[in-house]
């Protein structure tokens, strides 16, 4: 790729459980528009507007993209949803870089956004979660996803060595990340004890393993600097993006710990970037439960020995490669939709030196983004710069 | 706005319909490839290591090996390998309770009604229950009715 596709503004919701009365809409609108300020550009500069939304069981609304187009104002400009589950998000990142690396749009409005918690009850979201993995077998056996990152998990102990403490560690740490951050879900001052108090839900995993049903809205404006105005700061810029997929049957692979396609995603994103892993100085991974950030981190590559790591403090805000500052899924939250685009708009502000949140000891110069569906059964990857 | 959505799936199993009867009788079928002889259970209409589209279906004798289990207050689940079959597989266990480190698929319970889609109402039978083709270990020596109700 060119390495010309900038960030050109972006804005969030809070993550949380919507107790105000507010609804998908308003958060929709309330994130494009931020974005479009943060931009210091016009609704009429957009030419196209790819949504991204997981499902349309949680909002009862098909057809989202045409809905939000028209809702945002932007009525006559191109728009298409993007869905690949937990990644969707970042997919329609990734589609909105084609779009401009092609030359069919300049200024693309990529926009999350989910209702996973106040919709429907928690236990019917679960339900419709189980359906992300092969619904003809897990989904008709009731194999729900914490299930299935368990059995996941139960694995890659197995094989690294990584216990439950290595885990808490993570919930603790992710949530007093999230404490610095004023759209997190869950800014939780808590302790390992905690962790292990909390209810099981499926052993290895807890409660506080676990990340939430978040309700909200992300979106940034993705185009070339020449077609944007002067900024009077640096602004972030993608160098290399990767996807791919795993088998989706758990039991079909190989490692059932290990997270191939991950790791596949990676090395395309770096082949792509022409860098290695060391290059990179900060990440924001897909930490949908405490171990799965472990089997993230290891699938990526980006150390030599994930667990050693782990408990040296390397992935701490003070260490070589902070990881999740944003307090990731855990403590930010998770509104499928717009949990990929949340990610990089964290990583992005990171590497502009604004972020508003936890901040890396060093100013990082090149971040890593990690997303995905199933359990890392559609992986998607990017690397992300910032321009002088 | 309260919405309340009620949604009947009829959904076709194409080529892997053998499969799931096998399922609604407590028998696991697996597919066996055409071309390099691959068994796996869950069984799949095109070869996971060759790719080759052909396969044929063949009994397996139902005894499974618990690879990793995962315990909630609600269900417990398995990772498990199937005998005769060159792929693991994810299961319920009927009879959570027990630590035998294998069992045998049996057909799921009667009462197995949580955490399932579609909704059931209160009123329903077992019927949609019993069409459900869900993965279901009883683990110990062999199939205990009493456990497993799949008799």
């Amino acid at each position: 790729m060119t390495r010309n596709v900038t960030i050109a503004g972006g804005a969030m919701t809070p993550f949380n459980r919507r107790k105000d009365g507010s609804s998908f809409r308003d958060w929709a609108r309330l994130a494009f528009n931020g974005a479009l300020l943060d931009a210091g550009i016009a609704a009429s500069d957009i030419d196209s507007l790819i949504v991204a939304s997981e499902s349309d069981f949680f909002t009862l609304q098909l057809n989202p993209a045409a809905l939000l187009a028209d809702e945002c104002g932007l009525t006559g400009v191109a728009a298409m949803r993007v869905e690949g589950g937990g990644a969707s998000g970042h997919l329609a990142v990734h589609a909105g870089i084609t779009q401009i690396e092609s030359g069919l749009a300049q200024r693309v409005a990529v926009l999350g956004v989910e209702a996973s918690a106040s919709h429907l009850s928690g236990a019917r979201m679960g339900d419709l979660y189980s359906l992300s993995f092969d619904a003809w077998t897990d989904g008709m056996t009731g194999v729900d996803s914490t299930a299935l990152y368990a059995l996941s998990a139960l694995s890659f102990m197995a094989r690294t060595g990584a216990t439950s403490e290595d885990f808490a560690r993570i919930a603790v740490r992710n949530r007093a990340h999230a404490q610095e951050n004023s759209f997190a879900h869950l800014p939780l001052d808590i302790s390992a004890s905690d962790v292990a108090a909390s209810p099981l839900i499926a052993s290895p995993y807890r409660r506080l393993d676990c990340s939430p049903l978040s309700d909200g809205a992300a979106c940034i404006i993705l185009a070339r600097a020449t077609d944007l105005p002067k900024a009077d700061r640096p602004r972030a810029r993608f160098r290399g993006i990767g996807c791919a997929t795993d088998t989706v049957r758990l039991g079909e692979r190989q490692d059932a710990g290990r997270f191939a396609g991950k790791a596949l995603a990676a090395a395309r994103a770096y082949a792509m970037a022409g860098i290695t892993p060391g290059d990179i100085n900060l990440a924001e991974v897909y930490d949908s439960y405490s171990g799965a950030q472990l089997q993230a981190i290891e699938a990526l590559g980006l150390v030599d020995d994930v667990i050693r790591a782990e408990r040296e403090n390397v992935f701490a805000a003070t260490g070589a490669l902070p990881v999740n500052l944003s307090g990731g899924l855990l403590g930010q939250g998770a509104p499928v939709g717009a949990t990929g685009v949340a990610q990089i708009w964290a990583a992005a502000q990171q590497l502009e030196g604004r972020y508003p949140g936890k901040r890396a000891d060093r100013q990082p110069t090149c971040a890593l983004v990690d997303t995905h569906g199933g359990i890392a059964t559609l992986n998607a990857v990017s690397i992300l710069e910032v321009s002088s | 706005m309260k919405v309340r959505l009620v949604l009947d799936y009829s959904i076709n199993e194409g080529v892997l319909q053998p499969y799931f009867d096998g399922l609604r009788a407590g028998k696991a079928i697996a597919s066996r490839c055409d071309h390099c002889k691959h068994v796996a259970f869950p069984a799949r209409s095109t070869c996971a290591i060759c790719h080759a589209d052909t396969v044929s279906f063949q009994p397996l004798s139902g005894r499974a090996e618990v690879v990793h289990r995962s315990d909630a207050p609600a269900a417990s689940h398995a990772l498990v390998r199937f005998e005769g079959a060159d792929t693991q597989t994810t299961v319920a266990l009927s009879n959570p309770q027990s630590t035998e480190p294998s069992g045998t698929l049996c057909k799921p319970p009667a009462n197995q009604t949580a955490n399932q889609i579609p909704n059931k109402t209160p009123n329903k039978t077992n019927d949609e229950t019993a069409h459900r083709p869900g993965l279901w270990l009883c683990l110990g020596t062999s199939p205990s009715t009493k456990e497993s109700n799949d008799v």
